[in-house]
């Protein structure tokens, strides 16, 4: 395997999608390349970081106003002064005859353009389509005004998907969808499962009432990972866990032990000084990567 | 915003999947609507913002999301999967807005143009850590952030549900409607390219 095919199974390799004669031959690489091996380590790190970005929460109100927009589609149209009800009846059959003419069979259609490019006038033009519109053998548009056309056709074009067909992971409410590594072990999703995580619990509290919220919320670990047969068979006794995303708060008594340390995410900031405070969120302070 | 819902069919309600959920919406139920809200719009915020990278419009774009949602509640079928529906709405509705953006950009003069990369983190920063956080966290921050929004569209997206949504990758096939064997692909050129934008923080030598 050269360093081309290792790195297209990175991300497999990690979350132990390979096949074993895959991995094997991903694994040999990287005792015989150095530069291959390194960019894993980093890539595993850059990963660990893109979870530590803090999620946005957006506004308080968002809900509210969500519902509010809601309720005002439900609601009837509001009724207009009895003195606009004739202007308003031929502004709204002007505007569903325009839907009509646009859907129209071609002969319309044709006429159509041509008064467009013919350039008359706008009373001309609105007075003629609606003539049009109402002599047309086939009137095939209900949308019930132009507006109306307009936003069926902007749906279109955003494309709500229809529902979708059955699925076949049927993991619980609110929990990440979990594969499975080759090895049988359950693997989060959401995490790779090489990381080992341990993060004091004081963490959490030295957070401003501001980061809280737009920390991630707490989580109880969801997964843990013991040593496959193959990795106990080397000696190596492997544990990771995930949560998710989300910050360690509730770890369970006591980390599994850990019989290899590949490395120990820098408690210092990108200019080499020390992190005093280790933000709310950070969610690997140590690392576990095993081969 | 109260709708007058009981109190106990609120808790019945709660203990029952997206799915079923869902169906108890398509019938009618604000309050089912409102569960679903209330799951979901953390996560439905936190994947627009990350690909369009505006708060803001992120909110405005979740808000279509959720309205799209019930306008078709009764379209949903229950054997479909609720999550990969309304991700794959908020993907589609992230990716017009992308679009737009786009066209909107090239008709701005070019000291008009925000620098590549700077929106988002300046646009989060502004929500980012209070201030006894350290600056080198949100230094820190703006780095991953400015990896994140240089990715190419269509590996934005990807790596944005896997990694920090949580997504399986059979998920990510669907909402994305690609192959699974392309959504690892992108997934692991995104997070080579990331890797590659913090360099310097992730670099581990052991030449």
């Amino acid at each position: 395997m050269n360093c081309r095919n290792a790195k297209a199974n990175f991300s497999s390799y990690i979350e132990q999608e390979l096949s074993e004669i895959e991995r094997r031959g991903v694994a040999a690489h990287l005792g015989r390349c150095p530069r291959c091996s390194s960019d894993l380590f980093a890539m595993q790190k850059a990963m660990s970081l893109l979870r530590w970005v803090a999620r946005v929460e957006g506004s308080p109100d968002f809900t509210d106003r969500l519902l509010e927009r809601i309720h005002a589609e439900k609601r009837p149209e509001p009724a207009a002064p009895a003195w606009l009800g004739p202007l308003v009846e031929d502004w709204r059959r002007t505007c569903r005859d325009f839907g009509a003419m646009l859907a129209a069979p071609a002969p319309v259609g044709a006429l159509l353009a041509a008064l467009l490019l013919g350039g008359g006038g706008g009373a001309f033009l609105v007075g003629t389509l609606r003539t049009q519109a109402v002599t047309s053998p086939a009137p095939v548009v209900q949308t019930p005004d132009a507006s109306s056309v307009a936003s069926e056709l902007v749906d279109a074009a955003t494309s709500t998907p229809p529902a979708v067909e059955a699925a076949s992971v049927t993991t619980p409410v609110g929990a990440s969808p979990a594969g499975t590594s080759p090895a049988g072990t359950s693997v989060m999703a959401s995490a790779p499962p090489t990381v080992m995580a341990s993060a004091p619990s004081t963490v959490a509290k030295s957070a401003s009432a501001s980061d809280r919220k737009a920390e991630p919320r707490p989580a109880t670990v969801r997964s843990r990972r013991t040593a496959s047969p193959a990795e106990a068979e080397k000696g190596v006794e492997v544990a990771a866990w995930s949560t998710g995303g989300k910050r360690l708060d509730g770890l369970p008594e006591g980390p599994p032990p850990i019989s290899r340390v590949e490395y120990v995410l820098d408690r210092v900031d990108v200019n080499g000084r020390p992190i005093e405070a280790v933000p709310a969120g950070l969610l690997v302070q140590e690392g576990s990567v095993t081969f | 915003m109260k709708l007058g819902g009981r109190e106990p069919e609120t808790d019945n309600l709660k203990a029952l999947s997206d799915e079923e959920i869902m169906v108890r919406c398509a019938t009618g139920s604000e309050e089912a609507f409102q569960i679903l809200v209330s799951r979901y719009r953390p996560r439905i915020i936190n994947l627009i913002t990350r690909f369009v990278g505006d708060v803001d419009r992120a909110e405005d774009i979740a808000q279509e999301v959720f309205i799209r949602v019930y306008r078709n509640r009764e379209r949903y079928r229950k054997s479909g999967k609720f999550s990969t529906w309304i991700f794959t709405i908020a993907a589609n509705l992230a990716k017009n807005e992308i679009r737009r953006k786009v066209r909107h950009r090239r008709v701005v003069s070019m000291d008009e143009e925000k620098e590549p990369g700077t929106s988002l983190a300046s646009t989060l920063a502004d929500r980012g850590p209070g201030p006894g956080q350290t600056l080198e966290r949100k230094e820190l921050e703006n780095l991953i952030l400015n990896a994140i929004e240089a990715l190419p569209e269509r590996y934005r997206l990807a790596l944005v549900l896997r990694d920090l949504e949580g997504l399986a990758y059979e998920e990510v096939s669907r909402v994305l409607g690609i192959p699974g064997g392309t959504v690892r692909s992108r997934i692991n050129r995104a997070r080579l390219m990331v890797k590659d934008k913090l360099e310097s923080f992730v670099r581990v030598d052991y030449l």
